[in-house]
């Protein structure tokens, strides 16, 4: 079973948000990165896989020369190979997701996992797209895979409940919370990463779709009012909800 | 300029969150001078339709047929981009439920167009369409323009208001053309955790956490 994972490098969930200078994008001085957590889920689901029904599990990352790093922890988790689609402009979704199918046209895995969503952007695209673009079936939000022979029966997640899904190989999967707990990397993993080779090759180009025209800071939220520390203060707030913010 | 809007069910009952697409699209479709399309795609799904009509959709297509009693994401995505393109529609809108999030990429793949997701607001600026979509778990918002001749767009359930325009339309059964291999994946059973509403399509959210120490105490608030 070929495997090909499709993982991203994002800014720390604990990232304080500024918008750079270019109004365009974020102010990137003193932003930690990691993979994405729903990518870690899925490369998390195809090293799985493979201990099951063996193979190889190939990480592929399109980004600058940084994502690496996170390539290096793919392979310290587990991945056989990784791959670095090199590019250092801003693309959108659908250049992405273009330039990742590109590559897995030459690859030809039996199954290709993303997370559900980065968790930069949280398009929720890229997946998809990919599918489409390689006319694969896909099962999106994933919470189990159930690999039978000649098929594939899933559970994804919806509004208040669950789908079963099912589909044949090769298909494309996108990961959500609860599909599995990630391993941490072992020392001896981490050891290993180190003399695995990352190959490099440049993403092939793709004209993006959608421009961003602005990025920006949310309006602030009112501030709170504090009308009293004790009974007293009750009626007074009574008359407010009543009369100001009107939702009782 | 044309749009078209798809507007979800579950077992036959339209979601509030594609009443919510089906009137952004009214609102977009007014300041364009446009028309607004809904398209609902099912089995036995014909009846209820109409009621898009109220929330502005002036045309309501049904793909209505026994094939499409068990979802298919390629399938549902082909109508769709099918319907699009015979229609000449600028802009499909979907509701980013999880069936909309997971059928936008297709149905933009297929029709060669951009696609801005999960948007909160709308607006028209010298003529072309201004999407804000919220990035970094709501902490930033970016305004992003879809640069293709056709564009998609999937609004957040529960932002956009779902006000009855006080149009009325009638409803055109069509039946699907679609051959087994554009099933590629097929839901084969729902399972509804019952007696909860939506969390998307709720009004009111309670939440807690670690103060109250267990569920027990969840009586509290």
């Amino acid at each position: 079973m070929k495997v090909a994972v499709c993982i991203n490098h994002v800014p720390d969930t604990e990232t304080k948000i500024k918008v750079g200078a270019d109004a365009l994008s974020i102010d990137r001085t003193g932003v930690n990165y990691m993979m994405s957590p729903y990518d870690e889920i899925a490369l998390e689901e195809g090293l799985r896989i493979r201990e099951k029904f063996k193979g190889e599990v190939v990480a592929i990352s399109l980004g600058s020369d940084q994502h690496k790093e996170t390539l290096r922890k793919a392979l310290a988790m587990g991945a056989d190979k990784a791959v670095l689609l090199r590019d250092d402009s801003i693309r959108d979704s659908f250049a992405v997701a273009a330039g990742l199918a590109e590559e897995l046209k030459v690859l030809n895995p039996d199954i290709v996992l993303f997370g559900k969503q980065s968790i930069d952007y949280d398009d929720a695209q890229v997946g998809t797209l990919v599918a489409e673009l390689l006319g694969l079936p896909s099962v999106a939000v994933v919470v189990n895979i159930d690999i039978q022979d000649g098929k594939v029966v899933c559970e994804r997640e919806i509004e208040g409940g669950h789908e079963v899904v099912e589909t044949k190989l090769p298909a494309v999967f996108l990961a959500q919370k609860g599909l599995n707990d990630p391993r941490y990397p072992s020392l001896k993993g981490i050891m290993a990463a180190k003399s695995k080779p990352i190959e490099e090759k440049p993403a092939a180009a793709v004209e993006i779709r959608v421009e961003t025209s602005q990025l920006r800071k949310p309006p602030a939220k009112n501030p709170g009012r504090i009308l009293g520390s004790d009974k007293t203060a009750v009626p007074e707030l009574i008359r407010l909800l009543h009369e100001e913010a009107k939702v009782i | 300029m044309k749009i078209l809007v798809f507007a979800e069910h579950r077992d036959g009952k339209l979601k509030k969150s594609s009443c919510e697409a089906v009137r952004a699209a009214r609102t977009i479709a007014d300041q364009v001078n446009g028309t607004c399309t809904a398209l609902v795609i099912g089995s036995g799904v014909t009846a209820d339709a109409a009621e898009l009509g109220a929330y502005g959709a002036e045309r309501v297509l049904a793909v209505d047929g026994p094939t499409l009693a068990r979802h298919s994401n390629t399938a549902w995505a082909k109508i769709i981009a099918d319907t699009a393109a015979e229609l000449g529609a600028a802009i499909v809108i979907l509701s980013a439920s999880q069936m909309g999030k997971d059928l936008a990429p297709r149905v933009a793949v297929k029709l060669k167009a951009g696609l801005a997701s999960d948007c909160t607001a709308l607006a028209v600026q010298n003529g072309e369409v201004v999407a804000t979509r919220p990035v970094y778990a709501g902490k930033a918002l970016t305004d992003v323009i879809v640069k293709t001749p056709v564009k998609v767009l999937t609004l957040r359930p529960n932002v956009f208001t779902a006000i009855p325009s006080g149009g009325s339309a009638q409803v055109e059964k069509r039946e699907p053309s679609l051959s087994e291999k554009d099933f590629g994946c097929v839901v084969t059973a729902v399972k509804v955790a019952s007696g909860r509403p939506d969390v998307t399509e709720a009004d009111i959210i309670v939440s807690g956490g670690r103060g109250l120490k267990g569920p027990e105490h969840f009586h509290i608030i």
